[in-house]
């Protein structure tokens, strides 16, 4: 028996095994079913703009439900106007529901009565109306002329220029793919651990380790689980990527993004589980499992916070080529476009490098672990420990 | 340390039982015997050369630590075991079914580990050490906490391996359990071996015997004989007799305080033989008692 294929016997159990329980398949579904519905419903509603009613009592400028549709079509509101006699039908009719809101306008102050204090935007909207309707009516009572009136509103009209108009969108498609990214090297990393930890006290290892090789036992576990994690995170990536196929419109920065998250995740995925395994293989309780992880996940949540928080500040450009860090950190960046291709590359090199070495060390503090029950033994007295 | 210069001897076609006390270093040995452990010195050689890991992988072991994954499927696991081994698919499956039928397991096939009983559980993990045809199977404690039907199950799977001319090597610290059942012993306490050799040659060889009757020993019936009460119970009691010391004469005084129905002159058991050549350890004793009794 190779080490190849009795690694492969051991990958082929864990997905079996995983596979053949429901909670996977519920985890999947959930994954799918929320990845599609983020990437379906921007559609749905997406194609119906806002609209409002509102009541106007005395008509006493005909300037006002054209100024007032004029400010709301500037935030994709349409406007619907309702005529009413006078103050007390209108307000009738706003507390009912009717309409969204009334404008009293023969009254002196003119007025306006909202149903609750929740729609402030329409109370601008309607205040910015009002205010406009009264200074155009002022203008033409000294004499101003209608063309002379527009083209003063006309040139007081500044224009915007928004240089980077999709960093807000490519931060909340960071923000997301780092989230999904993190919880599962949380969960991978601790099943790991707590598989490797059950192994152990059951005395499965007892029984594999006459028959394989620990390393076999180690890296199977750790691609087994890590290609689970693969599959479910998949599930959640297919309706984005039909959707990317289907040239729909997508958070902008996603396709880099996706393509960064999994090549990082890949390596988190094999930094971590590994780590997570060799931890794992030094309890002496099951339930000891998650505290021998505890660091890991520890390590793992400060990353995410700075990843979150600060991808694109200075810490975050160090942390770009610490390997632990890099897939909480990169996936950020590149989504942000503050990461250069040389970072990336470097960034991954590195990463590469890292899994080689901890690999090694995971496998010998695994075989030196795994066969001694008892008590919990310290990582240190697993390094140290003379190989035997 | 735990073991100082055990020599251990493996032939095929006899049952060869490890015997000793608790913490004895049984299975320390085993560990070392698969490759799990490695000795300070020492070698372990198979077929007249030093065992390889091939070698090695090609036997069949049972740890006192009943190991299989509870989730698992019964045939999946046996099926999976067969395969580390290196059997392709189809012969790991048939291995694997026929040794279920052999063991009477055939329709538990399809259940989870999880769901069988203790005795069940314990058959599977036999399976598990045999599924791939091994010549060499070593079982360390087969017997612990099963009921005596299942101690006779197990025993004959085992006197059927070796009657096709294969090796078993089985550890016990039960040693009047499995008295019948081994033809040579090694028996082991604190790492070193007290006693080893074949068993009727053993109890031939011993100068001790034993006076059995049915009947409650008072100490004061014996007066001045050469002879001790080693053990009362409710079968009768046991009496270790002194060298020369004449069975009829004392037997004779028991019968002067009442009827004997049933008496006779036994070689030492297999305890009595460790307790002889390892006076200062009872075979029983084990570290856990000692903390919970005292």
């Amino acid at each position: 028996m190779s080490r190849v294929e009795a690694t492969r016997l051991v990958i082929a159990r864990e997905l079996r095994e995983s596979l053949r329980r429901k909670a996977i398949w519920i985890v999947a579904a959930i994954l799918a079913l929320g990845s599609t519905a983020a990437v379906v419903l921007p559609e749905i509603l997406g194609g119906d703009s806002d609209s409002r009613t509102i009541g106007v009592v005395g008509a006493a400028s005909a300037d006002f439900g054209d100024t007032l549709r004029q400010v709301a079509s500037g935030v994709e509101i349409e406007i619907e106007l309702v005529d009413f006699d006078d103050r007390d039908v209108a307000t009738t009719a706003v507390r009912d529901g009717d309409v969204d809101a009334a404008a009293v306008l023969d009254a002196d102050p003119v007025g306006i009565v909202m149903p609750t204090d929740d729609d402030s935007q329409l109370e601008t909207l309607l205040r910015q109306a009002i205010g406009i309707t009264s200074v155009i009516d002022a203008l033409t009572d000294a004499g101003l002329s209608r063309a002379e009136i527009e083209s003063a509103f006309d040139s007081g009209e500044p224009t915007a220029t928004v240089l980077d108009t999709e960093r807000g969108g490519r931060r909340a498609t960071a923000f997301a793919i780092a989230i999904v990214l993190y919880i599962m090297l949380l969960i991978l990393t601790s099943q790991v651990a707590s598989g490797v930890a059950i192994e152990k006290t059951n005395s499965v290892s007892e029984v594999l380790l006459a028959i394989v090789r620990p390393h076999a036992l180690l890296f199977g576990k750790v691609i087994g689980v890590g290609l689970i994690g693969l599959f479910t995170l998949a599930c959640g990536a297919i309706p984005v990527l039909i959707k990317l196929a289907a040239g729909g419109s997508l958070p902008p920065g996603i396709a880099g993004t996706l393509a960064g998250g999994a090549a990082f995740f890949v390596i988190g995925v094999a930094l971590y589980l590994t780590t997570g395994g060799a931890l794992g293989a030094l309890v002496g309780r099951q339930e000891e499992a998650a505290a021998a992880v505890a660091p890991l996940s520890v390590m793992l949540i400060a990353f995410y916070i700075v990843g979150q928080g600060g991808a694109d500040s200075t810490l975050g450009a160090i942390l770009a080529y610490v390997p632990f860090a890099a897939p909480m950190i990169m996936p950020g960046r590149i989504a942000l476009g503050e990461s250069s291709p040389f970072e990336i590359a470097a960034s991954l090199s590195i990463g590469i490098a890292t899994v080689i070495l901890v690999g090694r060390l995971s496998a010998v503090v695994y075989r030196r672990a795994i066969v001694r029950t008892g008590r919990r033994l310290k990582l240190r007295d697993a390094l140290r420990a003379v190989p035997r | 340390m735990v073991l100082h210069d055990v020599d251990l001897d493996v032939p095929p076609g006899k049952v060869i039982g490890l015997l000793g006390p608790n913490g004895a270093g049984k299975t320390t040995l085993m560990r070392i015997i698969f490759g799990v452990l490695d000795p300070d010195d020492g070698a372990i050689e198979w077929k007249g050369r030093r065992a390889t890991t091939d070698d090695r992988r090609a036997w069949g072991y049972m740890p006192q630590e009943r190991g299989l994954y509870r989730d698992m499927r019964v045939a999946d696991h046996l099926v999976w075991i067969a395969r580390l081994h290196g059997l392709d698919p189809p012969v790991a499956r048939a291995h694997a079914l026929d040794l279920l039928g052999r063991l009477g397991l055939e329709d538990r096939a399809r259940d989870t580990i999880r769901d069988l009983s203790g005795g069940m559980a314990q058959r599977v993990q036999l399976a598990a050490a045999m599924v791939h045809g091994p010549d060499l199977i070593v079982l360390d404690e087969p017997f612990a906490g099963l009921d005596p039907g299942a101690v006779e199950f197990l025993s004959q799977v085992v006197l059927d391996h070796v009657a096709e001319g294969r090796n078993v090597l089985f550890s016990s610290h039960q040693l009047d359990l499995v008295e019948d059942l081994c033809e040579t012993i090694t028996l082991i306490d604190r790492g070193v071996v007290v006693l080893h050799g074949d068993v009727r040659t053993l109890k031939r060889e011993s100068s001790d015997r034993y006076l059995r009757v049915d009947v409650a020993v008072e100490p004061a019936w014996l007066g001045e004989a050469p002879a001790e009460i080693e053990r009362v119970d409710t079968h009768g009691t046991r009496i270790k007799l002194g060298h020369h010391a004449d069975a009829a004469a004392i037997l004779d005084l028991i019968r002067s305080h009442g009827p004997v129905h049933d008496f006779g002159v036994d070689a030492p058991s297999l305890s009595e033989l460790f307790l002889a050549a390892a006076p200062t350890r009872r075979p029983d004793d084990d570290a856990d008692d000692q903390v919970t009794t005292r």
